[in-house]
Formats: structure tokens, sequence, C-alpha cells
């Protein structure tokens, strides 16, 4: 009798880490980067970090940390300290925004001088992780997105699905 | 004169004990309301100059500023250490660095790798034995900044498996 409440106590223990180590999030993904400013002294991309609490309880996401890279080059990290409470079945949407030098990301030393590019597509990578937590357990999950961005100041232009700069 | 009597009356007695508790609330305010600022990580390591007589690496230091207010960064100081042996010391930067409210910061360090004394010939022997394997650089010290007036000071204790073979391709 003792071994059988054993064992049941064993597998019930076991059934619930297993409930628990589950995936939370189910849905991730960014909204399209947008090019904020765009001046010699500053360039400013945004987007939206979109993803859904697939869990019958409310989670808590209590930091947040991307490393944002354009062309290559690392030009900011962002970090977000704060809790954030994701409601069960709901879907939660935090803004990144990031500010960073100009002569960091579109050097242009083709004519032996120093000379920021303009109306130039980009590849921008956001790439780093959040923690989320419920009942006292936490998740590190990994966030990724890549996406050709066009950096310019005209907004007559856009760029079309080979990621070329094309006027409207 | 009559400032001198302003002071000494009751009224301006009063005002000036009133006015110094304001002062006082003040200060002690902004000591509680300053936090720290976290240092992150460093990222972005990249060797910069090989030669026979010294090694320039370059990263940045990733902090976070988690007050309400902007910070100014006063300075750095760090000691480099290659394996056990002190390597170079880094108390300048490059740029001006900007500490918005609420934000990530980047100090960007260059670390140049000290010929003098002996250091170097015991480095050049350390990177000749790890040239194709994994090295460890530790970055010990500390930055100074400034937030709401008040001065504080965050210790960094860094240590970074670095690969000269990969630092070279990128």
């Amino acid at each position: 009798m003792r071994i059988n409440i054993f064992l049941l106590t064993l597998v019930l223990m076991l059934g619930s880490c297993r409930s628990n180590s589950s995936k939370s999030l189910e849905i991730q993904q960014f909204s399209e980067i947008k090019v904020s400013e765009f001046k010699k002294k500053n360039v400013g991309i945004n987007t939206t970090l979109r993803f859904y609490n697939a869990e019958e309880k409310t989670l808590t996401i209590s930091y947040i940390e991307c490393d944002i890279v354009v062309n290559g080059k690392d030009v900011g990290t962002f970090i977000k300290k704060k809790n954030h409470d994701v409601p069960a079945k709901s879907i939660f949407e935090l803004p990144i925004q990031v500010d960073f030098k100009p002569e960091n990301a579109f050097l242009n030393l083709d004519y032996g001088m120093v000379k920021i590019k303009s109306d130039v597509v980009s590849d921008v990578s956001i790439e780093g992780y959040l923690l989320s937590s419920q009942n006292g357990n936490e998740e590190k999950v990994l966030i990724s997105a890549r996406q050709a961005v066009l950096f310019s100041n005209n907004k007559d232009l856009y760029i079309d699905e080979a990621g070329k700069i094309q006027e409207k | 004169m009559r400032r001198e009597k302003f002071k000494k009356s009751k009224v301006g007695k009063r005002l000036l004990f009133i006015l110094s508790l304001f002062f006082l609330l003040f200060a002690v305010g902004n000591i509680q309301a300053a936090e720290s600022p976290e240092f992150i990580k460093t990222k972005d390591w990249k060797l910069q100059k090989i030669g026979t007589t010294k090694m320039v690496l370059s990263c940045k230091a990733v902090f976070y500023n988690p007050n309400k207010a902007k910070a100014k960064l006063l300075g750095i100081n760090f000691n480099v250490l290659l394996g056990d042996t002190k390597a170079g010391k880094i108390n300048q930067i490059d740029q001006k660095v900007k500490i918005k409210k609420r934000q990530a910061f980047e100090i960007p360090l260059r670390i140049v790798i000290d010929p003098e004394s002996n250091v170097w010939a015991s480095i050049k022997g350390i990177l000749s034995a790890v040239s194709m394997q994994d090295f460890v650089i530790h970055i010990r010290g500390s930055i100074q900044v400034r937030v709401l007036g008040i001065r504080l000071k965050i210790p960094v204790n860094e240590s970074e498996e670095l690969n000269l073979k990969e630092l070279l391709i990128s």
C-alpha cells in the first residue's frame, strides 16, 4: 500500500514537472522594422515584438535583451527590465526602439573620404532573449528577426520583394 | 544691512530652517532614488592589430541605467589580465558615451596589451601556445557615473573566452 502511494506521488510529481516545462510562449514575431529617424548625427529604428501566451494562466515577462546588428555591424543593445503580466490566451506587444550613430553602420569610403550613405537597403538583425516566469518557474526564450530595411528620408521610395529600391 | 536684519528676525530664521529642511529632503530623496547602473556583458570583440611588439583588441561593455534620469560617465578604470598575467590598463574612452534614462548604454573599450617589462614576453608565449585554442581575458575594475547629482561606482569583473583564430576571421 505504502509503495503504491509512493509511486502515485512520484507519477503526479513527474506529471506536474512535464506540464511546467512546456513552451508557454507560442508565437513570437517582429513587426516590420521601421526607420524613425535618419539624420547625420542619429539613426533611430523601431519595431514591435509580438507573442502569444498559449497557457491557461497569466505569465510574467521580467527581462528582455536584444543586440541590434546593421550591415553586420553591432550598433546597440536594447534592454527592458520591467515586469509585464501577459494574461492567459492573449497577445502581448512590446515596442523596441534603438538609436545609433550612422557612422557605425553606413560608412562609404569609396571616395577616399568619410561619407554617410543615404537611400540604402541594409540587413538588420535583432537577436536576443526574454525571461518569462509562471508559478515561480523561469523560462529563457530566444528571440530573433532579420529584415531588409530601407534607410532613407525620401518617403516616395520603397523596397520591392527582390530587395531593390523602387519609386512609388 | 537689511539682509542681516532679516536673517536675525524670527521669520527669517524659520524660513532658513524650512529651506534647509527642503534641501536635506531633496538630497536624501535623490540618494534613495538613484539606482546604480548594472554591468550586463561585453560583446563585439575584435582583434584590431597584432604584431611582434603588441596586440590591440576592442570590445563594447554593455551597462543598463535603471534610473528615470540621464547619467554622465565620469571615468573608467580597468585592469586587463590575460590568463593570470596583468596585460594592460584601460582608463580612457574613445567616444562620448550618452547614458539615457532606463536604457542600455555601451562603452567602447580599446585594449592595448602592454609591451612593457617582461609581460609581453610571457604573453607572446601564451599567445603562441593558445593561438589555435581558446584563451581567457579578464577585465577587472569599475566605471564611475553621476546620476541625479550622486557619484556612483559600478564594479566590473568579466571573463571572456576568446579564440585568436576566430577573432582574425571576424
